[in-house]
């Protein structure tokens, strides 16, 4: 490809405000382009569960020089660069189910069940759903949900 | 990402994020959404931009990357 291939940059924010300086970064951009200035910026990403960092896809750290500059909650203008091995880590992760086995134990970390330990007793890897026994219950209820619902906690043996 | 009062929610079809009072996706026309979300990535040049091709988004738009 050309010198015209976007790179990705991280830039630090206050936590919890990534998504503002995305919106106000997303408003400098459209009213630059507007006065026909293209600054190349492709994208701004905040990747699931990643905090004090948003990141800038560009083909020239100039253009977000130009439109960083004095934006609140912004903690830095240095630029980090990032390998796109490792954003797409972090916009495409790799399903829980994938890597639970029957036997392990896993925390819940939302809903009703949130906090509990449960050991896995059975996984579907397609529906991406696990079907768990809560280990601070008296009884063994099995109860099925998402693998989004937990944490991998202990390999089961 | 700011948990404290989320200003958008996403369609379940296209990803895309829109207002929370929106009733219609003005993109692709679903009544599908879901308010629960995590991650963004906003398409400004889809023809540059590798990250939009990873996630198959085609349009200039804000997305949500995780659905839940």
């Amino acid at each position: 490809m050309s010198s015209e291939e976007a790179k990705i940059y991280a830039v630090r924010t206050t936590v919890g405000r990534e998504l503002d300086v995305v919106l106000i970064l997303e408003r400098r951009i459209k009213e630059l382009a507007e006065k026909g200035e293209d600054v190349g910026i492709a994208s701004l990403i905040i990747p699931p569960g990643v905090r004090g960092y948003i990141f800038i896809e560009a083909t020239k750290p100039t253009g977000i020089y130009k439109v960083i500059s004095e934006v609140k909650h912004l903690k830095s203008s240095s630029l980090i660069l990032v390998s796109k091995e490792e954003i797409e880590r972090l916009i495409k992760p790799k399903p829980v189910v994938e890597s639970i086995k029957v036997g392990d134990i896993v925390e819940i970390v939302r809903g009703p069940f949130k906090g509990m330990r449960a050991q896995v007793t059975n996984v579907d890897k397609n529906k991406n759903m696990l079907t768990v026994s809560i280990l601070e219950a008296t009884h063994a209820i099995p109860i099925t949900i998402s693998g989004e619902y937990v944490k991998p906690v202990k390999k089961g043996d | 990402m700011s948990t404290r009062g989320k200003p958008f929610k996403v369609c379940r079809k296209c990803k895309t994020l829109v207002d929370k009072k929106a009733e219609v996706c003005p993109v692709c026309g679903s009544k599908d959404f879901s308010e629960e979300w995590e991650g963004v990535v906003v398409v400004i040049d889809p023809a540059k931009s590798s990250i939009s091709k990873e996630l198959e988004l085609t349009k200039p738009g804000r997305y949500a990357i995780k659905v839940v």
